[in-house]
């Protein structure tokens, strides 16, 4: 498998549209995924951002310093396009509290641990939620996501801590042992 | 990411499978910019536009030897009016906005 940075270099370096695309397709699950759980599963915007994101990524690579990995950078830009999203719907249509009720979801629910776990999210704060995707199904450091969300280090580490304290309850009833 | 147990089965609960493409790469493929060719005209320009000035003025003055007197001669009354200062205002902001146009990059990248 080509690395992320030597097609990097050849997007950079010469424009090469179908490093671009391995890149892309790559990435494009973690991105979407990421925005669908912050557009609250509303998989129409979401890929629309995603798509943002994606052609922002393309004109910005050359900038892409490798400070944090390609998929942080991305899931960075994606942020962004994310909260201005936000800023302009908020009046009509507020991301932050809207809640997946569908049938399409629900049946997405493979067990009932899987369904308690879902309802203990749902208590859990936007910011704490984010956090929780971010580290476990993104697999991000800490670090890594107070670098994303411009949070300091410590509020990651207590977003973290509380939600885990939270989802402790519905875990430890499926698993007594623990 | 090395994780305790009670993490791991965490993590593993909210483990998603990945979303398949679904033609979502094509989609981007469609909306990328035009490939980047501007700058590469933009200097040919520049130069082609330099060496037809060059031999317009060298046709004007009919050699090299005669270049000093004819620059003499041309900026003689443009000296004159270079002591006004508005008139360096305006050059200032002309050359701002030309450096501008020139060297701006494209935009704004909303990266992190």
């Amino acid at each position: 498998v080509t690395p992320d940075a030597e097609l990097v270099a050849r997007v950079v370096g010469s424009d090469d549209r179908s490093a671009f695309g391995e890149l892309v397709q790559r990435h494009q699950s973690a991105v979407r995924h990421f925005l669908r759980h912050l557009c609250r599963h509303d998989s129409a915007l979401a890929d629309d951002l995603a798509q943002d994101t994606f052609v922002q990524a393309y004109r910005s690579l050359g900038r892409f310093r490798r400070e944090a990995s390609l998929s942080t950078w991305l899931l960075g830009i994606a942020y962004n396009y994310w909260r201005n999203a936000r800023r302009r719907m908020r009046p009509h249509s507020p991301l932050d509290e809207r809640i997946p009720e569908n049938a399409a979801e629900r049946a997405t629910f493979h067990s009932d641990l899987r369904h308690d776990l879902e309802l203990a999210l749902r208590e859990l704060s936007a910011d704490e939620r984010l956090a929780i995707h971010l580290c476990y199904q993104q697999g991000k450091s800490h670090e890594e996501i107070a670098g994303l969300l411009d949070w300091p280090l410590g509020t990651v580490k207590t977003h973290l801590l509380r939600a885990k304290e939270k989802l402790r309850q519905p875990l430890a009833a499926w698993n007594p042992q623990t | 990411m090395n994780l305790p147990p009670d993490e791991t089965r965490l993590a593993e609960l909210l483990r998603q499978p990945p979303l398949p493409d679904d033609g979502f790469s094509a989609r981007v493929a469609a909306v990328l910019p035009a490939p980047a060719t501007s700058r590469s005209f933009r200097g040919v320009f520049i130069t082609l536009g330099a060496l037809a000035g060059g031999a317009i003025a060298l046709t004007r003055i009919g050699s090299l030897g005669n270049l000093p007197g004819a620059v003499e001669q041309a900026f003689a009354p443009v000296a004159v009016e270079l002591a006004t200062p508005t008139l360096w205002l305006g050059l200032m902001a002309a050359a701002g906005s030309v450096a501008y146009a020139l060297f701006a990059a494209g935009p704004r990248s909303t990266a992190q």
